[in-house]
C-alpha cells in the first residue's frame, strides 16, 4: 500500500498502528545506520532505534513540517543516541590542535576508506571521539553547536575531533600493517 | 585535502546508506506503545470506576425509595379513620346547629372538645372554618352510619389524642404537611476549585531520585559519589470532584447530609537539585576507551598518563507533576438560613478520604522514581465549611451551588504542609418524599 507522507503523518498523529508501522518500515533502515554510528554494540544500536521511534510516535503531533520528516526523525535518533552515550562521555581537552601538522595525510588515509570500513572504525573510537566525529564530520554540526549540545567547551570539541581523526588514521595504518605486513608501508 | 573536503567526503560515504534493522525492534516499539495505551486506559478506568460506583449508588437509592416509599400519612389516616368513626355516631345535630359551634364528641371514655381550635394560627383558623363546614355536612350525611371502628377509638389514650382529631380537618393542608415532615433527598454534585499543596518534603524527593536519569539530564555522565540536595516548590493546583449525596432534614431548619465523591487534584512545581560528585579518573582509560592501557605504557604523542581528582557540582531544575486521586465520604450538618423557593444553608462537617492514587513525577519520568514515592497517607480527614445556595426549579428538583473550604484535619501527605482547598460545587438534588 502506497501512502503519501502527509497521510502517513496524519495517521501516526491519530495513533493508528498501521500507519506507525508503515512509517517505521520506511525509515528504520536509514535510522538504524545512524544508531550504529553512535553505538559500540548492535544491541545498543537497537535500543537507540527503539527508544527513538517511540519518541517519534509520542511527539509526532508536534511535527511542524518546517523540516523534512526524515530530518526530524534523524534529529530524534541522534539526540537519543547522545543521551545513551552521555554516561560514557568524559570530555576534557587533550591536545593542542595547532601542534598537528600532518592533517592532510591523515585525512587522506581516512577518506579513502569505504563506508562499511569507516563505520566499523568509527564504532571502535573512544566514545567521546566517536560522538564528536559523528556530529562534526557526518551530521555537519559546527564545533560551537556541539559544545552547546554537549555542554563542553568549543576547544574540547575541536581537540576531540582531531583526536578522532588521528585515531582513525592510526587504526587504518595498524590494520594495514597486520594485513599486508610492515614492508608494504 | 582541505578540512571541508574531508568532511564532505565522509558525508558522501554515508549518504543514502542503510543497514537492515532487526525485526525485533518493531516488536519492542509496539509493546511500548501498547503499554502506554494501557496506562491511558487505566487512568480513564479509575474515573469510570468511580462514576460507576456513583451511578450504582444513585440507582440503589432510587430503587430503595420506589420499593419502600416513605409514608407520612399513616398518622393522619388513623386519625381520619377514627374521625370517621366519630362521624358515624348518632350526633345531636340540633346541638351543633343551635350553638353554631362544633359539638362535643364523646365515645366511650373519650371526650372531644373544640378547645383545640384556639391553638391554630389565624391562617389555620380559616382553613379550619372551611373544613368545619364539610364536617357539618358530614354530620348530616353520616348520621345513622354504623360504627365498626368505635372500639378502636375506645382503646385510645385520652388527652394526647384530642389534637389529632381536630387536625384531621387539616389532612389536606399541604403547608402543614410539608413543614412537619422530614425531607429526604438525593443529589449529584460536581465541583472544581483550587488548592495549595506542598505535598512532598525534600527528604522524600531526595530519596526518590534516579541517579542515572539525573546524570543523563545534567549531561554529566554517571555519578560516582554524589551528594544530593533538593529544594522543591509547588504551585497552586486544580481540584475537581464528582459525587452523589443524600440528605435528610431534621426539623424545619437542620439537615444531615452524606454521600460519596471522587476527587482529583493536579498541580505542578519544580525541584532545584544540586549534586556534588567527587571522584578520581584515570586519564588513560579515557584516551583508550574501554580498551584501557597499563600505567606507564606510552601510547602516542597525544596521550598522557595521569589521574585526575574531580569535584563537580551540578545544578538542575526539574519540573514536577503532582496528581492525587481519592474517594471521599463526607458527613455534613446544615442549617437553613432561608428555606423557600430560594434557599440558603450553612454547612459544616468533615470528610473521610481514601487515597486511590498519588503520583509525583517529573515529565520525563527519568529523574524521579515516582513508584518509590510514598508521600500520601492512605486515609485522611478534612474539615468542611460552606454556604449552599439552592433554587427550586421544579416541584422536587433543586439546583444548588456551594462554595466551600476544606482543610486537613489529618494530613493527606506525610509532609508537614497539607493542602487546603477552596472548591465551588454545583449540582441538583431530588426530594424523594
Amino acid at each position: 500500500m502506497s501512502v503519501t507522507e502527509e497521510k502517513l503523518i496524519k495517521g501516526c498523529q491519530k495513533g493508528k498502528r498501521e500507519f506507525q508501522q508503515m512509517l517505521y518500515d520506511k525509515y528504520c533502515d536509514g535510522m538504524f545506520l545512524v544508531a550504529l554510528r553512535y553505538s559500540k554494540a548492535q544491541q545498543e544500536a537497537e535500543d537507540i532505534l527503539q527508544e527513538a521511534f517511540i519518541k517519534v510516535f509520542k511527539n509526532i503531533k508536534k511535527f511542524r513540517k518546517d523540516s523534512s520528516l526524515a530530518y526530524w526523525i534523524k534529529r530524534i535518533v541522534v539526540n537519543t543516541a547522545l543521551n545513551h552515550q552521555r554516561s560514557k562521555l568524559y570530555l576534557y581537552p587533550m591536545v593542542d590542535v595547532t601542534e598537528l601538522d600532518d592533517w592532510s595525510e591523515r585525512e587522506s588515509i581516512v577518506s579513502d576508506l569505504g563506508y562499511e570500513e569507516l563505520l566499523s572504525l568509527i564504532r571502535e573510537l573512544p566514545t567521546g571521539c566517536q560522538v564528536i566525529f559523528n556530529l562534526f564530520a557526518i551530521e555537519g554540526f559546527k564545533h560551537h553547536e556541539i559544545a552547546e549540545k554537549l555542554k563542553i567547551s568549543e576547544g574540547t570539541s575541536k581537540s576531540q575531533y582531531s583526536r578522532a581523526k588521528s585515531l582513525l588514521a592510526e587504526k587504518v595504518l595498524q590494520r594495514d600493517k597486520i594485513k599486508y605486513g610492515s614492508e608494504k608501508l | 585535502m582541505g578540512p571541508k573536503n574531508f568532511e564532505n567526503s565522509i558525508q558522501r560515504k554515508f549518504e543514502n546508506q542503510t543497514r537492515k534493522a532487526p525485526k525485533g525492534v518493531w516488536d519492542g516499539i509496539e509493546n511500548s506503545l501498547n503499554a502506554d495505551l494501557v496506562t491511558v486506559y487505566a487512568a480513564q478506568h479509575t474515573m469510570y470506576k468511580w462514576m460507576s460506583v456513583a451511578a450504582v449508588f444513585i440507582a440503589v437509592l432510587l430503587m430503595g425509595v420506589l420499593a419502600f416509599p416513605i409514608s407520612h400519612t399513616s398518622d393522619n389516616q388513623s386519625v381520619g379513620t377514627s374521625y370517621n368513626a366519630l362521624l358515624s355516631q348518632d350526633w345531636d345535630t340540633e346541638l351543633f346547629s343551635r350553638n353554631g359551634q362544633p359539638p362535643t364528641f364523646q365515645t366511650g371514655d373519650l371526650t372531644f372538645s373544640p378547645i383545640v381550635i384556639n391553638s391554630f394560627s389565624q391562617e389555620e383558623e380559616v382553613l379550619f372554618n372551611v373544613e368545619r363546614s364539610s364536617i357539618r355536612n358530614n354530620y348530616y350525611t353520616h348520621t345513622k352510619a354504623i360504627s365498626p371502628l368505635k372500639s378502636a377509638i375506645e382503646t385510645a389514650t385520652v388527652s394526647e389524642e384530642i389534637y389529632p382529631y381536630y387536625s384531621v380537618a387539616n389532612t389536606n393542608r399541604k403547608k402543614g404537611l410539608t413543614n412537619n415532615t422530614s425531607k429526604v433527598w438525593a443529589g449529584v454534585e460536581a465541583g472544581a476549585g483550587s488548592f495549595n499543596a506542598d505535598f512532598a518534603g525534600t527528604g522524600a524527593l531526595s530519596n526518590s531520585l534516579n541517579p542515572a536519569g539525573l546524570a543523563s539530564a545534567v549531561g554529566s555522565g554517571s555519578f560516582v559519589n554524589p551528594t544530593t540536595n533538593v529544594a522543591q516548590t509547588m504551585e497552586e493546583g486544580i481540584a475537581t470532584s464528582i459525587g452523589v449525596d443524600f440528605g435528610v432534614s431534621i426539623g424545619k431548619k437542620w439537615t444531615l447530609e452524606s454521600g460519596v465523591a471522587y476527587t482529583r487534584m493536579d498541580n505542578e512545581g519544580a525541584a532545584s537539585i544540586n549534586v556534588l560528585d567527587v571522584y578520581t579518573i584515570d586519564n588513560n582509560d579515557f584516551i583508550n576507551g574501554s580498551e584501557g592501557i597499563g600505567d606507564g605504557v606510552p601510547i602516542g604523542a597525544n596521550s598522557r598518563e595521569a589521574t585526575i581528582d574531580v569535584e563537580k557540582t551540578y545544578d538542575h531544575e526539574v519540573a514536577l507533576n503532582n496528581r492525587v486521586q481519592f474517594a471521599s465520604i463526607p458527613l455534613k450538618a446544615g442549617y437553613f438560613l432561608v428555606n423557600k423557593k430560594l434557599s440558603l444553608r450553612v454547612n459544616a462537617g468533615f470528610s473521610a478520604n481514601y487515597l486511590v492514587e498519588g503520583n509525583l513525577s517529573d515529565p520525563t519520568k527519568q529523574i524521579l522514581n515516582s513508584d518509590d514515592l510514598n508521600l500520601y497517607n492512605e486515609w485522611s480527614f478534612d474539615g468542611i465549611g460552606g454556604l449552599e445556595l439552592g433554587y427550586s426549579i421544579f416541584n422536587k428538583f433543586d439546583l444548588t451551588i456551594e462554595p466551600n473550604y476544606r482543610h486537613s484535619i489529618t494530613p493527606i501527605s506525610n509532609s508537614v504542609n497539607s493542602p487546603s482547598r477552596f472548591v465551588v460545587q454545583t449540582g441538583f438534588r431530588y426530594t424523594l418524599n
